[in-house]
């Protein structure tokens, strides 16, 4: 039987999601100082408009004052939901107002696209974005990769910050406490954050001959979207408008510091790497990179698109790291990506459904659910081979030796079959729109994985309304990695149909 | 008898060595990366 929430369930609910606007209140003052400072007046107000809007949701949220100021699963999950829902919609606003967008859906679009670090994009004319605009559209990635969840942690420590924190699809604790833990993978970016942007200016100003301002706004804007796995860019070309192999090179480091699990962060951190190669998730990722990899560049020199090896490589690898990895930043076009024929389109496909590491800021099934699920496999086929009564070792590394119980496993591969679900809803969808089965699976993948690369169907001028919706949808259940998603949906059931 | 529990020390020193250990295996990564991109191309093209 289903319980009917009660005056306080709201209020509690409120009162976490008025904190986490906070946050956002403040941030909002970031893009709002840079306009001030390019002296683009015109977004300037529409970062005012934005900031008012996060406060009054932040009013009304803390002036809730539910009498346990603690957060049980149930609420916890549907904060982060909500939040997660309704912040790139208040976020959606200076996009709107900018003209840039057709309308409300495609700048909430972005702004759903930016928060999720998916990086797909229905704007008109990026190349003439005012630079505050483009600002807020990487540092929407930066909010939601590093978790919007994690800052609040940071900063109110109590009140039940480990729901919030699964909420966010992240589950290692490598510190004690869950504030720790946040204030430690901010860190981690901080310190990136500072080494990456040096060097893509570096790079722009020395190789690309940019001047130090506008290398330095490159740099930082490449640094949100790569480090975050995200792949929006200031330019339409993505990458390819750099032209510049180092750029790649240093942009491909940045996406793998980002898809890499803030366990492997601490342990290179403490300097213990041997630990880091033994992780099952690590063996994983190698596997399937190399795997995926092999399959690309094999369909790629079959297919014959480019004349030399170097070239080849370079095209390849570049595309392959950045579905990997979640980031989707391109150095082809999506016109030239559908040309690549059938064995280079499914290793493209395959990396980015899989993903990268868990507890990352990368999307899609992740390595530790797809090196549990083959351990799980390997397991039973054993157990079917080997004489009744033989003992099968179910044993694992992953930071620490491990047991792989049947309800992980069970766990594990519900939620893989979940992102099968997800892929194939927004690849029929889009096939019911005339879209054909191979561009139809693929963009529906790079939503549903939080990886942003394209073969043009999402498009301003032609993508049609319903899966534009079913895009977002798949996205933000994407990025939560259900739970919170399913929490949500019991919660309005049982205050719609609850006694 | 119990012993006193082992407290790792933070130091600027290795803090940095923490940090050149994280940048190196990134960048490791991402160089493995291209080369057996670069030895798969190689090889194909060599064979085809």
């Amino acid at each position: 039987m289903l319980i009917r929430p009660v005056a306080e369930d709201f209020r509690i609910i409120g009162f976490f999601m008025g904190r986490v606007f906070a946050i956002f209140t403040v941030a909002s003052l970031v893009p709002l100082l840079w306009a001030a400072l390019a002296r683009e007046w015109h977004p300037m107000s529409s970062f005012a408009l934005m900031a008012g809007c996060y406060a009054a949701l932040a009013a009304i949220g803390l002036r809730s004052s539910p009498k346990v100021r603690r957060l049980d699963w149930s609420h916890g999950m549907t904060v982060v939901a909500l939040t997660w829902a309704l912040a790139p919609l208040v976020g959606s606003i200076p996009l709107l107002l900018s003209g840039h967008w057709s309308g409300p859906l495609d700048s909430y679009f972005d702004a759903m696209s930016g928060l999720t670090t998916t990086g797909l994009s229905l704007v008109h004319d990026l190349d003439h974005l005012a630079s505050s605009i483009n600002f807020w559209r990487h540092f929407l990635h930066f909010l939601g990769g590093q978790g919007i969840i994690l800052a609040a942690l940071s900063l109110f420590a109590a009140g039940g910050g480990l729901t919030l924190y699964h909420g966010e699809a992240r589950e290692e604790r490598i510190m004690p406490s869950v504030t720790s833990t946040a204030r430690f993978i901010w860190g981690v970016a901080i310190v990136h954050l500072v080494g990456g942007v040096v060097a893509l200016t570096l790079v722009g100003w020395v190789t690309l001959g940019f001047s130090p301002m506008r290398s330095a706004f490159h740099g930082l804007m490449i640094f949100f979207a790569g480090f975050d796995t995200g792949g929006f860019a200031p330019q339409s070309t993505s990458l390819g408008y750099y032209h510049s192999g180092i750029f790649e090179a240093v942009t491909a480091v940045l996406m793998v510091a980002g898809a890499m699990s803030f366990g492997v962060h601490y342990a290179l951190w403490r300097r213990n790497p041997g630990s880091v190669l033994r992780n099952l998730e690590t063996r994983t990722i190698l596997g399937s990179l190399g795997f995926t990899l092999v399959l690309t560049i094999v369909g790629l020199a079959v297919t014959g698109v480019y004349s030399s090896i170097s070239g080849l490589a370079r095209a390849g690898t570049f595309q392959l790291l950045s579905a990997h990895t979640g980031t989707g930043f391109a150095t082809v076009s999506s016109a030239e990506l559908r040309g690549w024929g059938g064995l280079e389109y499914g290793g493209i496909a395959i990396a980015m459904a899989l993903g990268g590491m868990g507890s990352s800021t990368s999307g899609g099934v992740k390595a530790l659910r797809i090196g549990l699920t083959l351990k799980a496999i390997g397991n039973q086929v054993r157990r079917v081979l080997l004489p009744d009564g033989a003992v099968v070792g179910t044993g694992y590394f992953q930071g620490s030796r491990k047991r792989l119980t049947p309800e992980l496993a069970q766990s594990v591969m519900a939620v893989s079959l979940l992102y099968v679900a997800l892929f194939l809803l927004g690849a029929g969808v889009g096939m019911a729109y005339g879209y054909s089965l191979q561009h139809a699976l693929f963009e529906s993948v790079s939503a549903g994985a939080n990886v942003g690369l394209s073969v043009g169907v999402v498009d301003p001028t032609m993508m049609p309304a319903v899966l534009k919706l079913v895009f977002m949808l798949q996205m933000w259940a994407g990025r939560l990695e259900f739970v919170a998603v399913f929490a949500l949906i019991g919660f309005l059931l049982a205050w719609v149909r609850g006694k | 008898m119990s012993e006193e529990p082992h407290r790792r020390v933070e130091t600027i020193g290795s803090r940095l060595t923490g940090l050149l250990v994280t940048i190196g295996f990134e960048t490791l990564f991402v160089v493995a990366v291209i080369l057996v991109g670069l030895a798969v191309a190689a090889l194909i093209v060599a064979l085809s």
